[in-house]
């Protein structure tokens, strides 16, 4: 049987120009969608690069076009923070295709994290959004010292939250 | 350069190294698709996706010795996948159903490859592609498909009573 099957199997004829060139064509589209995933990362305002750069919103993993973000009501965004708007006003200048790699992204932790594991991630996220919604709030363009502190803290988590998403996937 | 070194370079982002591999298992990746697909240019567009997805994936790979079993796996999912999109859309052409298209013409399909392609669905397929072309264990194939070793051995006895053939007691108790 193992013998016949490889046998016939083998003499199936390869088109192998054309094979070659679909294989390569594949690769192609990888590579144009690994650089366009890059260019559509969500950007963070300078000083949260500078300081208290968070996993969620420079977003390290998963990103596509604006088209996957949408106004539904059941948008992981929506759930986490309220509302997509909210989120804009907090970050203002960000475009939706920003927040589309924001929501890719929290779907991709929500699948390769432990209900519990997701659960933490979303509070971290929300509360360090909190924290600059108050910064906008009060018109300060940087975090107090305290905050700092606690956005370091947060991060640190985030990062390693993401990582291990990663690790699962 | 052996694979695992290419597998590792890979996945360090060097593209030569992953076209290396991918180069190896074409033949295999091509006739695996035309088995659930039974044309060319749907096995084509399979070899397509199936480099797409490992090339955007290959980090996701965490025995680099298993590249190959890896690969196969990534065939038939997307041979499956395209299969259910085309349920969808429409029914395979019934001229499609006892001749495989290749850049030659049509040639009619040698005996067992005929039955396995007609009476079989797509996991009895997948473990007996996996079985006997592929030479993977019950157990590895169980891995594979994500699946109870007993489910394996079930599906691959389904498949040959299908296939109006015997399986032989080596098959069902091999370690």
């Amino acid at each position: 049987m193992r013998n016949k099957i490889t046998e016939e199997m083998e003499e199936l004829k390869i088109p192998r120009g054309k094979l070659q060139k679909r294989l390569e064509l594949g690769v192609l589209q990888a590579e144009n969608e690994m650089v366009q995933r890059k260019k559509n990362r969500f950007q963070a305002p300078r000083w949260l690069i500078n300081s208290v750069a968070s996993a969620i919103i420079l977003g390290t993993t998963w990103t596509v076009g604006g088209s996957y973000i949408a106004d539904a009501a059941d948008s992981l965004i929506n759930q986490i923070f309220g509302s997509k708007e909210q989120v804009m006003q907090d970050f203002p200048g960000e475009s939706e295709e920003s927040l589309a790699g924001l929501e890719q992204e929290l779907a991709f932790t929500e699948q390769h994290l432990t209900e519990e594991e997701f659960a933490d991630l979303t509070q971290l996220a929300r509360e360090q959004i909190e924290v600059v919604h108050q910064m906008n709030l009060e018109n300060r363009s940087s975090p107090n010292e305290e905050e700092e502190k606690r956005l370091n803290e947060i991060q640190e988590k985030l990062q390693a939250y993401v990582k291990k998403a990663e690790v699962n996937e | 350069m052996n694979e695992l070194m290419n597998v590792k370079n890979a996945q360090k982002g060097d593209k030569q190294a992953f076209m290396n591999l991918i180069d190896k298992y074409q033949d295999d990746i091509y006739r695996t698709a035309l088995i659930y697909t039974k044309n060319q240019d749907d096995a084509l567009d399979i070899a397509q996706e199936t480099a797409f997805r490992a090339y955007s994936k290959i980090n996701s790979l965490k025995n680099p010795q298993f590249f190959k079993t890896w690969l196969i796996k990534i065939t038939m999912n997307a041979a499956i996948d395209l299969l259910r999109n085309k349920k969808k859309v429409t029914h395979i052409k019934p001229e499609y159903t006892d001749f495989i298209s290749t850049e030659d013409g049509d040639i009619p399909l040698s005996m067992t490859l005929k039955e396995i392609v007609n009476k079989l669905n797509e996991r009895e397929k997948s473990v007996v592609l996996l079985k006997y072309y592929f030479n993977h264990t019950f157990q590895e194939i169980a891995t594979v498909m994500d699946v109870p070793i007993g489910t394996t051995k079930s599906i691959l006895y389904r498949s040959l009573q299908k296939m109006r053939l015997e399986m032989k007691e080596d098959d069902i108790y091999e370690k």
